[in-house]
């Protein structure tokens, strides 16, 4: 006859715990369909091969506490990349969210708090399009490597944010469909570090390293609505690099960027209807390192660019809306054009939504893309249909 | 001998150790409440009186799904002392990213200062699974909208009471006699308004949202359909017209909405139905429903004279004349 416990152990039971980890898997788990359809005219006459049907991104986001000290998320998006489909992870990172004082910690893979919407997947934005100044200066959504130390704090009664961040590989992220926002020409298009002069190489030492920095406040204007203002800043003393073909050796120079965004927001929401308004602005000013292949030296350019936009909702399912922006070409070398119009991109879109629900989304738009100034202007029609699947929640925003 | 009586000495327990535990802890200076809704907020300030600060975050009239989470709630919230909130997911769309940004560790789930009230509560409607082809604001815990029964906001009272006696001690028998008071009062408020509506009961009411289970419970009524073919969802042109066809059949005579609803869309089958749209009168947002009790009774009233009943004034008044 065994004893009991032997027994207990052969029948797969025991007096203790056998499993050292708790085979429990229930992260928030959420896919995000982002789904466009568009008619280009205009241009260079040759748009049609720019007609088309096509999923924008595929968002799928895990998300889960940790334990009681952290919580960790990731996303992995499903985009086109140069006329095919590819998987990238967008994000992945670990928040410590349970500092004292209100301090925070994020470190891994990360869209850095650069900007009020540079932490706004596409697909959640009020707006269709990607802002062409942000993509003119960094690319898209600016992504690291890295770590941010967050903080926020009330200065008498006013809430105020910041944050510093310093990094490596980073990339502007995003999911192009117009001209402005690939840098390239209307092809579908997927950035990434497009308009940095290189994707960061992440191995020139503490020079390479970029470091970002945001500083908020949020005023409350009325019993539901606030206006915020931003100040972000994002800087590399050398952290991109270029190869020079000089003859029979190749150069490569390290190459810095340092790039200043201020936004201002306005929000409200009405109390009787569930109508809003929302306007949102940022100011970019972008100085850059650029290889003059002439002199085989590098220069030092500057640019600005502004992006807007206006959101009316009449009640929580239908809106109206319209999103411009302009900006000098990053890249530019002579000098300032400010508000001239001349080596400037622009883009102009009017949208209408529709919301059945708070999960899916139709959007009408209508746009004008003019990223190079010499060309003639592309005009657009597009409809976008978004959609989400399982949970996918927004922590507050700002 | 003399070393040991030394050592018992000073370490016992001083003499006045167990009249201490005794003693009445000292009252907090001012008790600093959040209240996610107007109504929790109005029994704060009725049960707390001068004692509490209140702050509400869902203001008079706001859709509790469309509330705007701002930066100035998370500073309200790690300043408080305590927090009261409707519960059953009433307040998921902004609350729970709020409060655990806020790091008050008194306000979380089990805090000292913590009080979610929808755990008192019989739930009605909870579902035994969820989908989202069911419609788009679902509640998995039960239908949140349990203070249109004003025995549940009895519960309510009682919850804020023990909330505060929890929090601040010190205060303890002042918000017990504040609460009975209030208690007292309602119940014979809510007994008036169970015999006001009996002449009525078992008639059918239509909502525009589904609110209202709980106050067709209390007083026996029955919700014959929704404007919202399902929750959340705008109705089509055909649902209304098959929602029309219910109204005539059930004898419907009342809409229930809510005054954050969209009421171009009721007011064409207000129209050909023939029947009154009741907006549920907003606590708080005028003199007249300055109190629960007031905007309470204006609700039942409208309700009563759509269906041919007298007022309550006058009915009080024929109640006393057959006394």
């Amino acid at each position: 006859m065994m004893a009991p416990a032997l027994l207990a152990q052969q029948d797969g039971m025991s007096q203790g715990a056998e499993r050292r980890f708790d085979p429990a898997w229930n992260p928030a788990i959420g896919v995000a369909l982002d789904a466009f359809g568009m008619m280009v005219g205009g241009g260079d006459g040759n748009n049609e091969a720019n007609d088309s049907i096509t999923l924008r991104s595929m968002e799928l986001s895990l998300s889960s506490r940790i334990d009681p000290l952290a919580w960790a998320y990731t996303s992995i998006e499903f985009g086109r990349h140069e006329g095919a489909y590819e998987v990238e992870l967008a994000e992945a990172a670990i928040w410590a969210d349970q500092l004292p004082h209100s301090f925070s910690l994020r470190t891994g893979r990360y869209l850095a708090d650069f900007g009020k919407w540079n932490t706004v997947h596409m697909h959640d934005r009020p707006h269709p399009f990607a802002q062409g100044v942000r993509q003119e200066f960094i690319g898209g959504s600016l992504a690291m490597d890295g770590v941010e130390l967050h903080h926020w704090l009330g200065i008498g009664d006013l809430p105020v944010r910041w944050s510093v961040g310093v990094g490596a590989n980073f990339a502007g992220h995003g999911h192009s469909l117009l001209a402005a926002e690939s840098d390239e020409d209307l092809s579908l298009g997927h950035a990434h570090g497009a308009n940095f002069a290189t994707t960061s190489a992440g191995d020139f030492g503490l020079p390479g390293f970029a470091w970002t920095g945001r500083v908020s406040a949020q005023h409350d204007v009325g019993d539901n609505g606030y206006f915020q203002w931003g100040a972000s800043a994002f800087l590399t003393a050398a952290g991109l690099s270029q190869e020079h073909d000089a003859g029979a050796t190749t150069e490569l120079f390290e190459l810095g960027q340092n790039t200043l965004a201020i936004d201002l927001t306005w929000h409200r929401l009405a109390a009787t209807d569930s109508s809003s308004d929302t306007i949102g602005t940022e100011f970019f000013w972008n100085q850059r390192d650029a290889v003059d292949e002439t002199f085989d030296r590098v220069e030092r350019l500057q640019a600005v660019g502004l992006w807007g936009f206006y959101l009316h909702e009449f009640n929580a399912h239908i809106g109206a809306g319209v999103e411009g922006a302009w900006w000098e070409h990053a890249d530019k070398d002579d000098g300032g054009h400010w508000l001239s119009g001349a080596e400037a991109g622009r883009q102009v879109a009017i949208f209408a939504a529709w919301k059945p629900t708070e999960v899916q989304r139709l959007r009408l738009i209508l746009a004008m893309n003019q990223p190079d100034p010499a060309a003639a202007a592309d005009s657009i029609l597009a409809v976008q249909w978004s959609a989400t699947i399982g949970s996918h929640s927004h922590s507050l925003d700002w | 001998m003399r070393i040991v009586l030394i050592f018992a000495l000073l370490f016992a327990p001083p003499l006045n150790t167990k009249l201490g535990a005794q003693q009445k802890p000292a009252p907090l200076e001012e008790v600093k409440v959040v209240a996610t809704t107007v109504l929790l907020g109005q029994l704060v300030q009725t049960i707390g009186g001068d004692a509490v600060d209140v702050d509400v975050l869902v203001k008079a009239g706001h859709d509790p799904h469309r509330v705007l989470p701002k930066a100035s709630m998370l500073l309200r919230l790690k300043n408080a002392d305590a927090l009261i909130m409707m519960g059953l997911d009433y307040e998921h769309a902004f609350l729970p990213a709020l409060l655990e940004k806020s790091r008050n560790k008194n306000l979380q789930d089990g805090g000292n200062g913590y009080e979610n009230v929808g755990k008192r509560i019989a739930a009605l409607e909870v579902p035994k699974s969820l989908d989202r082809s069911q419609g788009a604001d679902l509640h998995p815990r039960g239908n949140p909208h349990y203070d249109l029964d004003p025995e549940n906001v009895r519960i309510m009272a009682m919850a804020v009471r023990e909330m505060l006696q929890k929090v601040d001690p010190g205060r303890s028998a002042q918000y017990q006699l504040r609460w009975t008071e209030w208690d007292q009062a309602a119940k014979q408020e809510i007994a008036i308004w169970k015999a006001y509506l009996k002449p009525i009961a078992g008639r059918n009411l239509i909502a525009y949202h589904n609110s209202w289970p709980y106050f067709a419970a209390a007083f026996q009524f029955k919700i014959a359909g929704f404007v919202e073919p399902k929750p959340g969802l705008r109705p089509s042109p055909r649902h209304l017209a098959e929602l029309e066809k219910t109204m005539q059949q059930a004898d419907v005579k009342v809409l229930l909405m809510e005054s954050w609803v969209a009421r171009s869309e009721a007011s064409g089958l207000v129209k050909r139905s023939g029947c009154k749209a009741i907006i549920a009168p907003l606590l708080g947002a005028s003199k007249q429903n300055r109190s629960y009790l007031t905007s309470m009774q204006a609700l039942i009233e409208m309700v009563g004279v759509a269906h041919g009943l007298p007022t309550i004034q006058e009915f009080k008044r024929d109640a006393k004349e057959e006394q």
